[in-house]
């Protein structure tokens, strides 16, 4: 797992950006990113946002990674910089998984984080 | 024990002023209110809700209604602006602003639930608290609807006889200095929703309630002794809680107080002499 990102960036791992083209796919979208943005609210006061879209809106921060753009709100950006997105499957996998290193702390279900 | 007598006064009456109100405006305005606080504002559109924080301790606690799916309007219970600021820094990328109302008036009606003639249907921001079978009812009105208010059948009261109905009907009135509770030790049953999904506190508040655990409890109190708003209750050199309320009476002080709960029957026997 990456743990040094630098704090101008966000990384999605592989194993992410490969899930977020299957769902892209499986919705026959042919041309798309993935918004990744922070709202208030959830049990810990901002909760995440992960969002296949067509494209960026003027506001966004564009970042492509492993073939894939990701499109961060400028607003969201200071909570989400330096953060590692991953994705872990199986029978005791969390699906995408936010590693924050903005949050103080997370509920326990990992969707929202506090700073 | 049920020391209540507002028959005595059949539905009484106590007006207030220049509160401030607030309007929440965009397309978020209510998904917005509904993450950030603990009432289901999406199926109650007129009522109270507790805004708290990650650890489940109150803010604030609004009196909203829902004018339309864009918008929103609140008087906050502090009063502070303290509380409209901590809302405006969860407004990230969500369409929402938040902005000065306007003063508005404030009505406390207190009835009996058999005298309860109330239109909760009009347009008003008006929030219903019952305890047993006492209603009070919290209206804000504009100068113009406060004038065209008919209070023929009411009784005026003092602030004074407000400030003891209050305390009767374990209705608290949270103060920005007050100490840190959260809604379920208030006894905030009534405006916190438990099936809703997410809100800021949510977490802690689900689990305090559905493992009991609640550790504190609003218990009335007399005394001869001079207390004030947050003073510490102390049985047998422990600390067990603190003042929430406070009304003089003639012969000593009447208060609600927040203590640990396994020492709410000390308190009970030895304080309690309404």
């Amino acid at each position: 797992m990456e743990t040094n990102i630098p704090i101008n960036t966000i990384k999605i791992s592989e194993k992410a950006c490969e899930k977020v083209k299957e769902f892209a796919i499986n919705e026959s979208r042919e041309k798309f990113g993935l918004k990744v943005a922070v709202k208030g609210g959830g049990c810990s006061g901002l909760q995440y946002i992960l969002e296949i879209v067509e494209g960026p809106d003027d506001s966004d921060k564009v970042i492509s990674q492993n073939g894939l753009e990701v499109y961060i709100p400028k607003k969201a950006y200071v909570y989400l910089a330096g953060t590692y997105l991953d994705y872990s499957d199986g029978l005791n996998g969390k699906g995408f998984e936010f590693k924050n290193p903005n949050a103080k702390s997370s509920c326990g279900c990992g969707d929202s984080f506090s700073v | 024990m049920n020391f209540i007598n507002i028959d005595k006064y059949n539905s009484s009456i106590f007006t207030d002023q220049n509160f401030n109100s607030f309007s929440m405006v965009g397309d978020d305005s209510i998904s917005f209110l509904d993450r950030m606080s603990t009432n289901n504002i999406y199926k109650i559109n007129s009522s109270r809700t507790a805004i708290t924080d990650n650890k489940g301790s109150i803010i604030d606690i609004l009196t909203y209604k829902v004018i339309n799916e864009k918008k929103i309007i609140f008087v906050s219970n502090i009063e502070s602006e303290r509380s409209i600021e901590y809302l405006k820094k969860y407004i990230i990328i969500d369409d929402v602003e938040i902005n000065h109302n306007g003063n508005l008036n404030k009505i406390v009606i207190f009835c009996n639930e058999s005298d309860d003639s109330v239109d909760l249907k009009k347009n008003t921001l008006i929030s219903k608290y019952k305890y047993k079978d006492f209603i009070r009812y919290e209206l804000f009105l504009s100068d113009d609807e406060i004038k065209k208010f008919d209070k023929t059948d009411y009784q005026q009261i003092s602030i004074d006889k407000k400030n003891t109905l209050d305390i009767q009907m374990r209705y608290i009135s949270i103060k920005e200095s007050m100490i840190k509770a959260n809604p379920l030790e208030l006894g905030l049953l009534d405006i916190i929703s438990f099936d809703k999904g997410c809100y800021v506190g949510q977490e802690v508040i689900a689990r305090l309630h559905n493992y009991k655990k609640v550790s504190r409890e609003l218990v009335p109190f007399a005394t001869k002794s001079k207390l004030e708003i947050n003073s510490k209750i102390i049985i047998e050199s422990k600390n067990i809680g603190n003042v929430l309320s406070i009304q003089k009476k003639s012969d000593g002080y009447l208060g609600l107080c927040l203590i640990k709960k396994r020492f709410s029957n000390l308190i009970t026997e030895e304080i309690i002499k309404i």
